[in-house]
């Protein structure tokens, strides 16, 4: 199997360079979804239906919604803890990628 | 018996569901056996048991979910509408459990300690508990018909909270704990741990035998609660469902009790989804409160999409569906190379003897289905139409495989290895 996907050249750039790209990258998918989400309005069908039409008559949306902030919350500390722990432990030698001296 | 165009997505989101309710039930109920295991070493082997069982699909049976949720809201717009806006609590809670239930299952991987496992096996238990009766909860909304017409038009409480809706809830729960327990112990069995064994076949007729109580103590609540739906599921279409669901309940009791655990696995199946189908026929026509499924129902257009795609989707799908099933039966998954990928002597005669028969046969189906649904206008041409699709479905997928693929047995990896790199 082929693990030569693409890598960042090492040492090429500083540290911070790429960290600071990798999380321009995030902030350039997120403002673009943003921009379509909120330059449709008052549309959520463009000139089909109003998002005043659309929207659920259900009450305690906020309380709902507040409960999936705090929820999303847990789960990134959950996710951040599993991924700090996993990347502590040594790599399996069956699942590890080859070395330069096997390929 | 003539299913109209109108009534055909939602038998596919009903057979959806009874996917969903027996793969996901089995799911959940192993979350409930983990819960219930107790302390000990004992305890400790029947969780790291549920746990190891779940591996190979891992929450894959979720898409029967989204499926569900997919068909209805595209060819029941209104319907669905009204079911989400009303019903938002109870769905809310069972999306939130979904979301604790993946989340523990990957932390577990993560776990060192003794009381980190056990804190995240109880989280997973937990959300495992709350997701089919927050589900159970909202369909014991629709089928007491308190979800009417309308954006939240319904009671945001009672229309799950209320004795249909409680009811179907802990139904759910139990059902899903003894497909777990019947399916588990089929494992252990197999697997040669006859410890196990002895303890999941207890667990399946105690948990066959509460489902049952509930489920036929259950019909006294409907009676009382959801007349309409008690009076057709008692004397009308819906007894056939009834009858059938205590026939196989029956029948996998027998065969747990006899140690006939492969056989039990199936009439425990279909015990479960005999419910949907009675559940279904006792409240069809109706939807939901003063709405048909045929009042129901989008446009022509829509529903011919959605069936055409669903059947082009089925082709992509069920073939890969039954390798998966066929691997985790045979037990392959997760013992390594070598059972799997041996061609069948039907299959290599077959294609010797017809090249190229196989994929016109394949197109005609398909042409001879899309013609009968969507040109057609009348039940007895739609009829047709999608039996030619499903033929279509059964031929062309051994037609499509390039029969290298399954003849030529890949004879030393390392070889590949070396020549792709």
């Amino acid at each position: 199997m082929g693990f030569d996907q693409y890598h960042e050249p090492a040492n090429e750039l500083p540290e911070e360079t790429r960290t600071f790209a990798r999380l321009c990258a995030v902030v350039a998918l997120i403002c673009g979804w943003v921009t379509t989400e909120v330059g449709r309005q008052p549309w959520v069908v463009y000139r089909v239906m109003r998002t005043s039409e659309a929207v659920t008559g259900a009450g305690g949306i906020p309380v709902g919604y507040a409960t999936l902030a705090l929820v999303y919350l847990g789960l990134v500390l959950a996710v951040a803890w599993i991924l700090g722990r996993l990347a502590r432990l040594p790599l399996d030698p069956m699942t590890a990628p080859p070395t330069a001296e096997e390929a | 018996v003539i299913v109209h165009l109108y009534e055909l997505p939602l038998l596919f989101a009903l057979i959806g569901l009874a996917f969903y309710t027996v793969l996901a039930g089995a799911d959940f109920g192993a979350g409930w056996w983990q819960l219930t295991a107790g302390k000990g070493p004992d305890a400790a082997s029947i969780r790291d048991h549920a746990h190891r069982a779940m591996g190979p699909v891992w929450e894959a049976n979720h898409v029967w979910l989204i499926f569900v949720l997919t068909v209805v809201w595209t060819a029941y717009p209104s319907a669905f509408g009204s079911i989400a806006s009303t019903l938002s609590i109870p769905l809310f809670i069972a999306a939130v459990g979904i979301i604790f239930r993946g989340t523990a299952y990957a932390l577990r991987a993560g776990a060192s300690t003794a009381r980190e496992l056990r804190a995240i096996d109880t989280a997973f238990a937990l959300s495992s508990i709350l997701t089919p009766f927050a589900l159970g909860t909202a369909v014991g909304g629709i089928a007491s018909r308190r979800v009417p017409v309308g954006n939240a038009a319904g009671d945001q409480f009672s229309s799950w909270l209320n004795p249909t809706s409680l009811l179907i809830g802990v139904l759910a729960v139990a059902t899903a704990a003894y497909l777990a327990a019947v399916f588990l112990c089929a494992d252990a069995a197999r697997l040669g741990e006859t410890t196990l064994e002895q303890k999941f076949r207890t667990r399946a007729l105690a948990a066959g035998l509460v489902s049952g109580a509930i489920a036929l103590g259950g019909v006294a609540v409907l009676r009382s609660d959801a007349h309409p739906l008690y009076h057709r599921l008692v004397e009308g279409k819906g007894l056939i469902g009834l009858l059938a669901s205590i026939a196989a309940g029956s029948a996998t009791l027998a065969l747990v009790w006899r140690k006939r655990y492969e056989a039990s696995r199936y009439t425990a199946a279909f015990a479960v989804a005999a419910i949907i189908v009675g559940w279904a026929l006792a409240q069809s026509p109706v939807f939901l409160e003063g709405l048909t499924v045929r009042e129901a129902a989008a446009g022509r257009d829509t529903l011919v999409a959605v069936t055409v795609a669903v059947l082009a989707g089925a082709a992509i799908l069920f073939p890969s569906l039954a390798l998966l099933f066929r691997l985790v039966l045979s037990g392959d998954v997760g013992r390594g190379e070598g059972a799997a990928g041996q061609p069948t002597q039907a299959r290599s005669l077959l294609t010797t003897l017809a090249p190229g028969l196989l994929p016109r046969l394949a197109i005609a189906c398909l042409v001879a289905g899309i013609g009968f649904t969507t040109i057609a206008n009348t039940a007895w041409a739609h009829t047709i139409g999608v039996f030619s699709l499903f033929a279509f479905i059964v031929v062309a997928f051994p037609a499509a495989l390039p029969p290298d693929l399954l003849h030529t047995p890949v004879e030393n990896p390392k070889a590949e290895k070396a020549d792709l790199a």
